[in-house]
């Protein structure tokens, strides 16, 4: 009695959660260190039970309880769960019905052992802390309160959920054309289906004092590197936070530098490309709630490859690929080196072109480093306008903006003709770029750039790249430099930065340079010996360059 | 730490450049882009003038400007005690900088090369906004007119006058082309001297206005003519272009070129005499030069020996020979070679007259006998215009275009057979 | 800091150690003294810095990994010589920061950005330095690598689009000069290949010590047969005598170069490129000079306050240092005593101090490790 009254009092203090109950087949969830944590145990009588929790959820008209058994005030048995988050239809089926049909024979359910043998449901749980309970009802378990016992909890996690489509940000001609979803089984069953090996590891994470939403950490043992298993462990744990409504926060909470434009965390919609990921030795988040998956650590050579780069041969994959890093630059660079040509280093262009540019800076009001500026930012603006238009308004808006615009200026002699081709032309080449965060650290630098190229010319621009490889050259993603395998020099893995060589000749992974973060190498041979289908075949795999103690 | 720092450095680093302002940017619009300059001596004073192109009309590109200009290029000249302050003296007329980095063309005027180039060559080798590349022609009289002169063909006349040099010394190779850092190159080489190409409008007075342009023959062109000789810098001879071709043939600087003979004894041979007006034309595609001095003892002149070797094909024929036999493919080749030998020796001739060593035979002894060239060195002119040339040529006809029998001899042939 | 430099890497810190204002400065230098015999003297000079390299890189592979330069000479030389040495070192190398800084922005304003004030530009670069220097030499040492290996298709490139204008005769005549003209137009180039011993500063931050020696070598021999290309490619097109007159030969030579009607007066590229080169060896010879500061007045010099007070006073010595561009020949002949005397002298004499104090300690009681 005194215990219960206890339980009333504070309901919201911070203690350590306790996992739940042993015997369970469920893994335990790491829950919150702080939080709002309720403490105590649940009292053995179902009545009891049952009002404390809908005094804790004040008596919402979607939480179901129901007593069996007994009398109308003392039940034997109770059922509790939330009406949004379960499957009606196993909850009657298989929960209600083998417990209504048990308590019609007159006894109530004794122990758990009958409970096991009565209720087809393969997640079972036992509990008997308030907190537990809390966690398992708001995750869409129902719970069965017995007389005399704590209480059981059974997966009945169901509800309305997007179905699997295909993806609307990284899309490929050829290739898989499923997509993650917001649902976090959903999301692991498109992983595991791909990679059918036990040595998938998945650890579980509550992150989120109010949402508490679960986070899945996912690697391959024996191929991920122990020390950023080690460390992304360390930082998922250390989150403390009201929210986790997105893959996006968790990025941010776990990325290790702040200050660079440039992103050291993928994010990726697609399963495949999050499972070549996992068999590269990264490491997958997987958040409940977000259809985009966090791959770590992840250097900058891994944001121009693509998907698609593997499923199609590897001559067009090859010239594709150097495209992307040509765009990157293009995308940097262009309105830098046009205003620096044009202002400072007007002898390097050729004569027709100078003469050309010349006549179309007649009457142009805008010295050429405001003119960019504007249209740039102009360009930005109508950009941002496409993804709020709705979809019926959108694309008239979009030629209107482009083509109007532009030209209406141009007559106008606002701006001259080649600075719209050179803006239009950056921005389709930021858009090659295959990964979205990187292309809008492209975006930013592309501003910083301008800038200096338009003060100091081509000096200027010389030390603004300077100063962006230095910071490149020194970023770390986890523990790996970010510029790996360009620098520090890794011949090995040369092989598929700029090109991408054919199936037969990727023999090894990618290894890792040999830092102490990295601990040590996981397994490096891709392939095994007898699937090499041409005739000088008979060199092993490779040995890897650096150590590799694998650690098994 | 060092994550403070880039935090506190890099804004600290874009602060500093975006207020520092720009003192070296100048839009395009606020330069003179000058196409061809004229420099020239009057007295004691520089003259110095430029050919500017106006970029509207010169581009096809949208301006939103009607009116103003609707001839390419303007011409105004500025005088100075020095060429940089003529340069500089501009800018009390023109409301925009020069700029002279796509300046193609530097006419030397007549009295300039008479007093010495070295000055002028001095301001393009020290600054860095000339170019070294431009080409170097040079002119008699008044180097202005031939700026003012406008090309039908090319747009840009400076850029007209430097291709006409170029297709020239490519086609023809009777005149050289001469650029800044070759003459630079030849005035302080062991010969000091150089050559320099001649420019001049053919026609009198140039055409500048748009109603003489707007007709389908103008009546004035610009025309490459003789070659010029400097000694130490000077200005000291001229030569034909025929003598040039020779020189050129001596430097190893004929690239293709087309020579024209009588057919002479072949139709004497076949048809008796009287029929030497017919000429043929061979077209020489490649043509390569070596040279051996030979040291003799103390007192007698030098030698040198110039062996040619060129090959050809025939252009055009008027001749009655048969082609098809190997020994009028042979005469042919023999006239030529004769002809190529008295080309150089006329040429090696007028530059002896003129005693000056623009072949690089001093280059050529001071490397091949550096012991004996310190002896020669200081009686080089005298030395140059003694030295007996044995020339050498061997040309071999390797095609002769599509037809073997000429068409005079077909027609006759024809005609032979109604009669 | 962990010791991960490479071979790879050290020889490309060696290589631009030396290069970037050798290429600029020797040409002139060597056919001042010799004309077309410039390329002997070179090769002269290839060969005995090859030595020296191989000496000081010895020197430098004794170093124990992770311990300082400095501080291991403190180890083995005793406090004194240590102190005196690190400060003379820093003082050294800060010295060639100030005037390599002063001599890359003469260049900049002659040939690029005329009106922009000198003193704007070092300050940019000073800032740059800064920020590299606060990232480590780690850095540094991964972009020297990515710099050399874009240094030779570039090379090539220029040498194939110069080839036209390349004349073989102007080699000729082969040996005009005599043994000791060629000796001595040697002694300049080999005054910058002593740059090497830059090694001394690196070996204790390589993977393995003895890497030191051959990365040294390689250094100088990559280092030296690109001069030798710029040297020889001058000579070809130019002449003797008009190198004499240039003072940025190399650059004049690109400015030669002409593709078609398009590809014109392009040698601001290659310029840039350059100056890309000349960043990274400024920045090792600033953080040269800062760890030798850390080290000898043991007090952080890497990190802010103290690394922006000698960023700020490398700005203004280099600004105001300088009244006059000009005097040469005192600018050179200085300079070469100067890298005669730190480069080479004063290691030897170090490694000297070194045996010697050895010698005493082991003589005397135990280790001198502190």
């Amino acid at each position: 009695m005194m215990r219960w009254f206890g339980q009333l009092l504070p309901p919201f203090r911070r203690t350590r959660s306790s996992h739940s109950g042993g015997g369970s087949t469920a893994g335990t969830r790491r829950g919150l260190r702080r939080g709002d944590e309720l403490t105590g145990s649940l009292s053995r009588r179902v009545a009891d039970n049952l009002s404390l929790i809908r005094e804790l959820f004040g008596d919402s008209v979607d939480l179901i309880s129901r007593g069996l058994g007994g009398s109308a005030g003392q039940p034997w048995l109770g059922i509790v769960y939330l009406e949004p988050l379960v499957d009606a239809d196993l909850v009657n089926r298989c929960v209600l019905m083998p417990l209504v049909d048990k308590v019609k024979e007159n006894g109530p359910v004794e122990g758990i052992g009958q409970l096991h043998d009565l209720l087809p449901i393969g997640r079972l749980a036992e509990l008997d802390q308030i907190g537990d309970l809390m966690t398992h009802l708001l995750s869409g378990y129902t719970i069965i309160l017995l007389e005399g016992a704590a209480a059981f909890a059974v997966s009945t996690i169901g509800g309305e959920k997007r179905s699997v489509d295909e993806p609307t940000s990284q899309t490929v001609t050829r290739g898989p054309k499923e997509s993650f979803t917001e649902s976090l089984l959903t999301n692991m069953t498109l992983l595991r289906r791909r990679l059918k090996s036990p040595d998938l590891r998945v650890e579980g994470f509550t992150i989120g004092r109010r949402t508490r939403t679960f986070v899945n950490m996912v690697y391959m043992e024996g191929i991920a590197a122990p020390g950023p298993v080690k460390e992304i462990r360390r930082r998922l744990g250390r989150i403390d936070v009201d929210s986790i409504l997105d893959s996006g926060y968790i990025e941010e909470f776990i990325q290790e530098e702040r200050w660079t434009p440039f992103p050291t965390i993928q994010n990726t919609e697609r399963p495949d490309a999050a499972s070549a990921g996992l068999l590269e030795g990264q490491i997958a988040v997987v958040v409940d709630g977000s259809p985009f998956v966090l791959l770590a650590p992840s250097t900058f050579v891994k944001f121009f490859q693509s998907s698609e780069d593997y499923y199609q041969r590897y001559d067009i994959s090859s010239f594709l690929r150097m495209i992307r890093y040509i765009c990157f630059f293009v995308s940097i660079l262009l309105p830098s080196l046009y205003i620096a040509v044009t202002t400072f280093h007007q002898e390097m262009l050729p004569t027709p072109l100078l003469i050309s540019l010349a006549s179309q800076r007649e009457g142009v009001p805008f010295p050429a480093l405001v003119e960019a500026l504007l249209m740039e930012l102009t360009f930005e603006v109508l950009r941002e306008a496409g993804v709020r238009m709705p979809r019926v308004v959108g694309p008239a808006i979009s030629i209107v903006g482009a083509l109007v615009l532009g030209q209406a200026a141009v007559q106008a002699g606002l701006v001259s003709a080649a600075m719209i081709i050179v803006v239009s032309f950056t921005a389709i080449a930021n858009f090659v770029i295959p990964s979205v965060n990187m292309a809008a650290g492209a975006r930013l630098i592309r501003f910083v750039l301008m800038l200096v190229g338009g003060t100091l010319g081509l000096f200027g621009i010389m030390c603004g790249l300077m100063v962006m490889v230095v910071h490149l050259v020194s970023l770390k993603s986890f523990g790996i430099p970010y510029m790996t395998p360009l620098a520090p020099l890794v011949w090995n893995n040369l092989k598929d930065v700029w090109i991408r060589v054919p199936w037969p000749l990727m023999k090894t992974r990618p290894t890792l340079p040999r830092t102490e973060a990295a601990g040590g190498q996981g397994d490096v041979r891709r392939q095994a010996e007898g699937s090499e289908a041409d005739s000088h075949a008979n060199s092993a795999s490779r040995e890897p360059e650096t150590n590799s103690n694998s650690e098994r | 730490m060092n994550r403070r720092m880039s935090r506190t450095l890099l804004p600290l680093a874009l602060m500093v450049i975006v207020l520092t302002g720009c003192w070296d940017r100048t839009e395009l619009n606020e330069l003179s882009i000058t196409s061809a300059t004229a420099v020239d001596r009057k007295g004691d004073r520089w003259v110095v003038s430029y050919q500017v192109l106006i970029p509207s009309v010169v581009s096809g590109a949208s301006g939103p400007m009607k009116g103003g200009a609707q001839l390419p290029i303007t011409v105004y000249t500025t005088e100075g005690p020095t060429i940089r302050e003529a340069i500089y003296q501009s800018t009390l007329e023109s409301p925009r900088t020069l700029f002279f980095s796509h300046n193609r063309v530097l006419i030397v005027g007549e009295e300039l090369a008479k007093g010495g180039l070295s000055e002028l060559i001095d301001v393009y080798l020290r600054n860095s906004d000339s170019r070294e590349t431009v080409t170097v022609l040079i002119a008699k009289g008044e180097g202005r007119k031939i700026l003012e002169q406008l090309l039908q063909i090319q747009i840009i006349p400076g850029d007209g006058i430097r291709e006409t040099m170029k297709t020239e010394s490519e086609n023809y190779s009777a005149l050289p082309y001469v650029n800044m850092y070759s003459l630079a190159k030849a005035l302080t080489s062991e010969s000091n001297s150089a050559v320099i190409p001649e420019i001049f409008i053919s026609g009198g007075a140039p055409v500048t206005s748009e109603e003489q342009f707007n007709s389908t023959t103008m009546s004035s062109k610009l025309k490459l003519g003789k070659l010029a000789i400097l000694r130490d810098g000077r200005l000291v001879g001229w030569l034909k272009v025929r003598d040039a071709l020779g020189v050129n043939f001596i430097r190893n600087q004929v690239k293709k070129t087309v020579i024209s003979l009588g057919c002479g004894q072949q139709n004497e041979a076949t048809e008796g005499p009287g029929h030497s007006s017919s000429m043929f034309a061979v077209k020489l595609l490649h043509s390569a030069t070596t040279i051996k001095p030979v040291l003799q003892g103390g007192d007698e002149p030098l030698r040198m020996l110039v062996k040619v070797k060129a090959e050809g094909t025939l252009l055009e024929t008027d001749c009655k020979a048969d082609l098809d036999r190997q020994d009028t493919i042979k005469e042919m080749e023999r006239q030529l070679e004769e002809e190529i030998r008295s080309v150089i020796r006329n040429g090696f001739g007028e530059t002896q007259k003129l005693q000056t060593d623009i072949v690089g035979f001093a280059d050529m002894i001071h490397r091949r006998y550096p012991k004996r060239w310190r002896e020669m060195k200081k009686a080089w002119s005298q030395a140059y215009a003694e030295i007996k040339l044995e020339t050498q040529v061997d040309f071999t006809l390797r095609r002769l275009g599509l037809t073997s029998k000429s068409f005079t001899k077909l027609d006759e042939e024809s005609r032979g057979g109604e009669e | 800091m962990s010791q991960s430099i490479t071979k790879l890497q050290g020889t490309a810190i060696v290589l631009m150690a030396i290069s970037p204002t050798a290429m600029l400065v020797v040409p002139k230098n060597v056919m001042n003294v010799v004309e077309q015999d410039a390329w002997m003297s070179l090769v002269l000079s290839i060969a005995v810095a090859a030595v020296a390299a191989w000496g000081l890189g010895s020197f430098a592979s004794q170093a124990i990994g992770g311990v300082p330069y400095q501080r291991w000479l403190r180890g083995k030389a005793g406090r004194w010589v240590a102190t005196l040495g690190g400060g003379l070192l820093a003082a050294y190398y800060y010295s060639i920061a100030s005037v390599a800084l002063h001599e890359f922005i003469s260049f900049v304003s002659a040939e690029v950005l005329e009106y922009t004030p000198k003193t704007v530009l070092k300050g940019v670069v000073v800032l740059v330095l800064m920020f590299m220097a606060a990232q480590g030499i780690e850095a540094t040492a991964r972009i020297c690598v990515l710099a050399m290996l874009a240094m030779a298709p570039l090379m090539l490139l220029a040498f194939v689009l110069l080839l036209g204008e390349m004349d073989w005769h102007q080699l000729l005549p082969i040996a005009d000069h005599s043994w000791h003209s060629v000796a001595l137009g040697g002694i300049v180039p080999f005054g910058w290949f002593s740059e090497s011993a830059i090694i001394l500063l690196i070996a204790p931050y390589m993977i393995r010590q003895k890497d030191a020696v051959g990365s040294a070598v390689n250094g100088v021999l990559i280092s030296g047969s690109m001069l030798l290309f710029t040297v020889l490619q001058s000579l070809l097109v130019f002449g003797p005598r008009l190198v004499r007159s240039m003072d940025y030969a190399p650059f004049e030579l690109f400015a030669l170069i002409e593709v078609g009607n398009f590809f014109e007066r392009v040698e601001v590229l290659f310029i840039v490129f350059w100056m890309a080169t000349v960043f990274l060896k400024l920045g090792l010879f600033f953080q040269g000079a800062v760890h030798l500061l850390e080290t000898t007045l043991r007090m952080p010099f890497r990190r802010m306050p103290l690394l922006a007070g000698i960023g700020l006073l490398l700005w203004l010595d280099s600004s105001t240092s300088w009244p006059r561009d000009m005097n040469e020949t005192l600018t050179t002949s200085v300079t070469t005593a100067l890298l005669f005397g730190c480069n080479l002298l004063l290691p030897l004499l170090l490694a000297a101090l070194c045996r010697l104090h050895g010698r005493v300690e082991r003589s005397g009681g135990d280790g001198a490790n502190e």
